[in-house]
């Protein structure tokens, strides 16, 4: 017979009875704090709105009103005109604040984060929303579409960009080509001032030997100089004498144009009475000419001559000389 | 006063005398002459049966006008000229003298190097002189020349041989010279040789020196066909010398020329660039400067051909600039 002597025995029930005591409280705290996670133990009331498409929409999706879950999505289906019927269900406790004039909208938890919907808090004269009622849904543009404006607007900037990229690079281009002159320009530059260096040495010294030069020049024209003072006094001299004999010499020039003044007159009288002559000696000679020609044909047909003067007949038979290797 | 003058023949001495005798001889002998020329010139003069008029003559002078500045280069005075002629002898009826005139337009116009225009002409003076006439030979010898010009060889050897059969005079060798160089060019050489060698005898007989060059430039581009050089630079030196004596520019430039070609089938570029160099100096001096052109083209071909490109170069330079100047009028 097995006796109650064992001391792991001892209290055995209020051992076991103390363990399933914390187990079940254990499991009622596990199921409190479930439920209370999963909105179970709070009063709810849904709201309605519709969308034209499911995407970024799932079920028990959070809904946030001012950054504080106040409830989930609780249904997605698919109505009669092939849009989505979405249904979330929200704390009674926060129902004063959605109204009539709040709007859902479905947003991005920051750049990277999961997708929540957003309530708005109503006006305060508006009228709360009750069970089941229809909320307005607001849409928003998603990452994709403001990616998408953002690289629509970026394309063309990048173009250019990529534009200006080629052209600075190209080999041939302004740019490039303006660089290589400027890199020979800074060669050419080099070796200028080198040159100029060069030069100015050389300057230096050259104009060193030019003052000396300049300096025997100086002696030499001072030289002259000295010399010429006679040569001035003879000068002076001899306009004494030409400023003495000059009013005679003048005397005799304008008597001499106004011989020749009386010449040209006398000329152009003689001239007026002969041109109006010339057209009529002209024609004289003309006709002179004329005449000695008759002489001359009467002549050549009179015996003497006429042996000696070509026969017309053989004068009219004149070709321009022809030659067999033209 | 009979007894007065008795007296004064009994008081003369008789040496008077006879010196009185002597005068009148010699007033009467003066006399007679004088009435003996009278009479001849009155027997003999007078106005010719076949005097021109004037029309006629007008036209004559402007016939020789025209030569005279075709001979000068003066080309369009000639052919102004000429049509005057022409105008003057329509006008009345002249036929010999129409026919002289389109067959000298023909020629002014053949050595501008007109062919058309020169057809033209002498196929108008054609059908107005018939084979008997004097003037057909040179009618056929210009029809001859302007069928050559034109190319066409058979018409022109048929028509320098309708030259030749009508032509009797001293012009004949000139005729012959033509048909033996169109037989030349038709590739006939021996009938062209036998012919040149009849024109060659024929010019030195009737003393055309030109033609007689001509025939002597013949027989060297024959003999230079038949590759017989030393007979060809032979003939082409006689023909140069007589073209010198001559005096007639564009014949020593050819003479020079076919001494160069000849020069050049031997291999001696040197001696050829020679003869082409003075001929070029003969042709730009003597005015013909299309052919100093073609000289300096013939000398930049040589060079080119000797790989000195540089100076090719130039020659063809100063050939382009001289035949700038000889458009520019």
């Amino acid at each position: 017979m097995i006796t109650e002597n064992d001391r792991r025995f001892m209290h055995l029930e209020k051992k076991i009875g103390f363990f399933v005591a914390v187990a079940i409280v254990g499991f009622i705290a596990v199921i409190f704090f479930i439920g209370t996670d999963q909105d179970l133990f709070i009063q709810k009331y849904r709201l309605k709105f519709t969308v034209e498409k499911g995407t970024g929409f799932s079920r028990g999706m959070p809904v946030k009103l001012s950054g504080f879950r106040i409830g989930r999505i609780n249904s997605i289906s698919l109505n009669e005109t092939a849009m989505v019927d979405i249904e979330i269900q929200i704390g009674k406790k926060y129902q004063k604040w959605i109204k009539n004039d709040s709007v859902v909208k479905l947003v991005k938890e920051g750049l990277m984060g999961d997708n929540i919907i957003e309530v708005s808090v109503g006006t305060r004269d508006a009228e709360a929303l009750k069970d089941g009622a229809l909320i307005t849904f607001e849409k928003t543009r998603g990452l994709e579409e403001v990616a998408n404006d953002i690289a629509d607007k970026f394309k063309p900037v990048l173009i250019e960009v990529k534009d200006i990229i080629s052209y600075v690079n190209d080999p041939n281009g302004d740019i490039k080509q303006s660089m290589n002159n400027i890199r020979e320009l800074s060669a050419d530059l080099h070796s200028t001032r080198t040159k100029i260096d060069a030069l100015l040495a050389d300057s230096t010294q050259k104009v060193g030997h030019l003052s000396a030069d300049t300096e025997t020049l100086l002696k030499i024209s001072r030289d002259k100089i000295d010399a010429i003072g006679p040569v001035l006094e003879k000068v002076d001299r001899s306009m004494t004498t030409v400023e003495q004999k000059l009013p005679q010499l003048l005397d005799k020039t304008v008597t001499t144009m106004d011989h020749l003044e009386k010449t040209s007159r006398n000329l152009e009288t003689i001239t007026n009475k002969t041109v109006p002559r010339v057209p009529v000696l002209l024609n004289s000679a003309e006709d002179s000419l004329q005449r000695a020609d008759t002489v001359m044909d009467a002549l050549k047909d009179i015996w003497p001559l006429k042996s000696h003067v070509p026969v017309p007949r053989e004068r009219e038979r004149e070709f321009v000389p022809g030659d067999s290797h033209e | 006063m009979c007894l007065s003058r008795e007296r004064e023949k009994e008081s003369l001495s008789p040496v008077t005398a006879m010196n009185d005798t002597l005068r009148k001889g010699r007033v009467r002998g003066r006399l007679f002459l004088a009435a003996l020329l009278l009479l001849s010139t009155a027997g003999c003069a007078g106005k010719s049966p076949e005097a021109l008029s004037a029309s006629h003559l007008e036209a004559i002078r402007h016939n020789q006008s025209g030569i005279k500045a075709e001979a000068r280069g003066e080309n369009p005075r000639a052919l102004e000229e000429f049509s005057e002629a022409l105008r003057i002898n329509s006008s009345i009826e002249n036929s010999e003298g129409i026919i002289v005139a389109l067959v000298n337009i023909s020629r002014v116009h053949r050595r501008i190097g007109d062919a058309k225009a020169a057809l033209a002409m002498v196929s108008r003076a054609l059908p107005r002189v018939i084979p008997s006439a004097p003037l057909y030979p040179e009618v056929a010898f210009e029809m001859a020349q302007v069928q050559l010009l034109s190319g066409d060889l058979n018409a022109s050897s048929e028509w320098a041989s309708n030259a030749v059969a009508a032509d009797t005079g001293s012009q004949r060798g000139m005729r012959i010279n033509l048909l033996a160089r169109i037989l030349f060019l038709k590739g006939k050489l021996t009938e062209a040789e036998i012919k040149v060698r009849e024109a060659l005898l024929l010019n030195r007989e009737n003393g055309l020196r030109g033609e007689e060059a001509n025939s002597l430039r013949t027989l060297g581009d024959i003999q230079s066909a038949g590759k017989r050089h030393a007979e060809a630079a032979e003939y082409y030196n006689q023909a140069l010398a007589i073209d010198k004596t001559v005096g007639r520019s564009r014949k020593i430039a050819a003479d020079l020329r076919a001494l160069a070609a000849l020069a050049l089938l031997h291999g001696d570029s040197d001696e050829a660039l020679g003869f082409y160099r003075r001929a070029f100096t003969v042709n730009s001096t003597g005015g013909d400067l299309s052919g100093a052109a073609e000289d300096l083209l013939n000398m930049s071909r040589i060079h080119g051909k000797r790989g000195e490109k540089e100076l090719s170069e130039r020659l063809l330079a100063e050939r382009d600039n001289l035949l700038r100047n000889l458009r520019t009028p």
